[in-house]
């Protein structure tokens, strides 16, 4: 316990004063994101596509090949609807003690993770992460899958900074 | 070095028998097919060499376990500060485990364990990674000594304060009990008790189990390709003698009726089998459980390692005074453990309910304004019970078979029943934010109290749909190192009360865990 606390205070709490988890600004993420989903999309388009063609070529006309075309050029029409629709979803914020993250678009999630439940945290880069230049900030706590974020189209100094932030945060924690 | 098991040891002896009898019901397991071929089978050459297969399985895995009991061996590194335990056949495998990361040790018995008098030690750890490490077989004096002294050296290393153990290290071997537990109240099950909870039980759980039993018993008569003759028997002498309408109802009746039975008596004989001769105890420190009749297990709980509580009656049990409890402990991270950290304990008087709140919260029972959900929950609770029906149309409608006398009949009374029910369910539902714990209320027939400490919330998601976002509801969900509690639907306004919980975790210095 650090000298201030020791002065003991009790004062009354008022909610409505209390800092507010919504109201904060949040950070975007970098657009590569979005780039690294079309990546990811687009090849696994183009091997249904080249896997329809194999089809097309060898079974003899018939209405439903058609039919298949038609519903996976809608689906990946929606893919690709969809990346650029979370993009604008993605967010971050860091407050004193505790950091949130925002994702989704249809079922948009907030998660707010107090900084003395975290467990540890980690930087994880795929392939498409290394070709875009971008970083996943994974945060891990005690609450099992729902509870765990990560953090995806980081820029890979801003994720070293974040992760050391928290980590810096987790060990002042211990110390106090 | 007069400390306990501070050297490499072996199980008992007579382990080697539990070793065999599990290595050997594994395999029969693997090729449980083959027997049940043996069985039916009239070629009598095929039975000799599956006989003799039998012979050389069984024989191997006799020598696997003894081998495997010489290799297995276990003991405590005082100066490490950890457990330290060594097995495998054919490679050794090392697992250390220290003092701090063990959340519980307990005792399983299975029939054959209890046959032979030897108990197995279960060792609880708190990372993802390890799963429990269990010893098979230890004499009672050697389980109970490696217990306590295991558990005490596990809340030594965690606790900040000193619990009151007394130099419990050197001389635990011959006074671990009756030193310092000293039994403050005693929770007892006898015959007549379980047997009331089993005849006010949740039957569904027990029709459940029919359905499934009967579901894999027809599966494995299909892969054996033997004619079942009675279902299709059955069939025709139905269709014979009840094929007008009323016929129907009567014999679907009847057969609801029967499994409605069934389903009572399965449930009582679960019960009996999971919570024969529940023991629960409390002493200064901790709660200590054992049940069961299968497997005996013994566990000690302590009011830290509890994350949410659950305690839930129902209206009978009411009567009876008769409630249970459900304790969700911090367990490794993966879902499909995730039961294994709950511990039911039912058939509670209220008094000694209230008794087990206090010990695991040390404070007095706290209320405030309880909050509903938006009343669009009945809506969607009703649409979302609608799409069977739904898809059950497809059909009907496709092969049209137009029997509307009986169909529209139907689908009007179950709408009713989704209806009323739901809100019912909407009508118990309610979540408080009190200084200390957040509450969930909820059920129509099994009333559910759901009480989590602030301090032991790990993060909280709010989840919005798009199409609540005019209405600015929300979804909220708990996290906890025990699992998760949700709640659905509230407005915007009830969020501030987040806030008051953050500013609780963020000033708490209480170690959750």
């Amino acid at each position: 316990m650090d000298s201030v606390e020791s002065q003991f205070t009790n004062q009354q709490i008022n909610i409505d004063l209390l800092p507010e988890h919504q109201a904060v600004d949040f950070e975007t993420i970098s657009k590569k994101k979005q780039t690294k989903s079309f990546y990811q999309i687009t090849i696994g388009l183009v091997i249904l596509l080249a896997g329809w063609a194999v089809l097309f070529y060898f079974l003899p006309t018939h209405w439903s090949l058609y039919l298949a075309l038609g519903i996976l050029l809608l689906v990946f029409g929606f893919a690709y609807l969809n990346a650029s629709l979370l993009q604008k979803k993605y967010g971050y914020a860091l407050r004193e003690k505790d950091l949130i993250y925002r994702r989704g678009y249809l079922i948009t999630k907030t998660t707010v993770i107090p900084f003395n439940r975290i467990q540890h945290v980690s930087i994880s880069r795929g392939v498409f992460d290394k070709a875009l230049g971008i970083s996943t900030l994974k945060i891990f706590t005690a609450g099992g899958q729902g509870s765990d974020v990560s953090i995806p189209g980081l820029l890979p100094n801003l994720a070293v900074n974040l992760k050391e932030a928290v980590a810096k945060k987790l060990t002042v924690e211990e110390y106090e | 070095m007069n400390k306990a098991f501070a050297k490499p040891q072996l199980q008992s002896k007579i382990g080697i028998l539990v070793i065999f009898t599990s290595s050997f019901y594994k395999v029969l397991k693997a090729v449980l097919i083959s027997f049940a071929y043996l069985l039916f089978s009239s070629n009598a050459k095929a039975k000799l060499y599956i006989l003799l297969g039998f012979g050389v399985v069984g024989l191997l895995s006799l020598i696997y376990s003894f081998f495997y009991y010489k290799k297995f061996k276990f003991h405590i590194d005082y100066e490490q500060k950890e457990f330290v335990l060594q097995k495998g056949v054919f490679s050794t495998e090392f697992i250390n485990i220290p003092f701090d990361k063990i959340q519980q040790v307990y005792f399983k018995r299975s029939i054959v364990q209890r046959i032979i008098n030897v108990y197995e030690v279960a060792i609880d750890t708190a990372g993802s990674s390890q799963k429990e490490v269990t010893i098979k077989a230890l004499s009672k004096e050697k389980a109970d000594a490696l217990r306590s002294i295991l558990m005490d050296l596990a809340a030594e290393e965690t606790t900040d304060e000193i619990e009151n153990n007394v130099e419990v290290e050197t001389d635990a071997v011959h006074t671990s009990k009756s030193k310092k537990k000293s039994v403050e109240w005693k929770h007892q099950l006898s015959i007549f008790d379980l047997l009331k909870l089993g005849l006010t039980s949740n039957y569904l759980r027990g029709i459940w189990l029919i359905f499934l039993f009967f579901g894999t018993i027809m599966n494995e008569l299909n892969q054996l390709k033997i004619e079942n003759t009675y279902v299709e028997d059955s069939a025709n002498y139905l269709a014979e003698n009840f094929s007008d309408s009323s016929g129907i109802i009567l014999v679907a009746f009847a057969a609801l009726i029967f499994t409605f039975l069934v389903g009572i008596v399965i449930s009582t004989i679960e019960i009996f089998i999971k919570y024969f001769n529940l023991t629960l105890t409390q002493t200064t420190s901790s709660l200590d459980l054992e049940m069961g009749l299968k497997t005996n297990t013994r566990t000690s709980l302590k009011p830290r390692r509890v994350q949410l509580l659950r305690l839930s009656t129902n209206p009978i049990q009411k009567r009876l005074d008769l409630y249970e409890a459900e304790v969700s402990l911090a367990s490794s991270a993966d879902n499909i453990q995730a039961q294994k950290g709950k511990i039911k304990i039912p058939g509670l008087a209220k008094e000694k309910l209230q008794k087990i709140k206090t010990f695991l919260y040390n404070r007095a029972e706290e209320t405030s304004e309880a909050i509903k959900p938006h009343r669009l929950l009945i809506f969607r609770r009703v649409m979302l019970s609608l799409i069977p029906v739904v898809i059950a149309f497809i059909p009907v409608i496709i092969f049209s078979w137009y029997e509307w006398q009986i169909i529209a009949p139907m689908v009007l009374i179950y709408v009713a029943l989704s209806v009323f029910l739901n809100k019912k369910y909407y009508d118990s539902i309610a979540i408080e934010f009190t200084e200390n714990f957040i509450i969930k209320k909820q059920g129509i027939w099994n009333q559910e109290t759901e009480i989590l400490e602030l301090y032991k919330l790990q993060s909280v998601t709010v989840k919005q749909p798009l199409w609540f976002k005019k209405r600015k509801l929300y979804n909220l969900e708990f996290h906890t190192a025990g699992g998760d509690l949700s709640f659905p639907l509230v407005h915007e306004e009830v969020l501030k009360n987040l806030n008051y919980s953050f500013y609780k975790i963020e000033t708490s210095t209480k170690a959750w865990m």
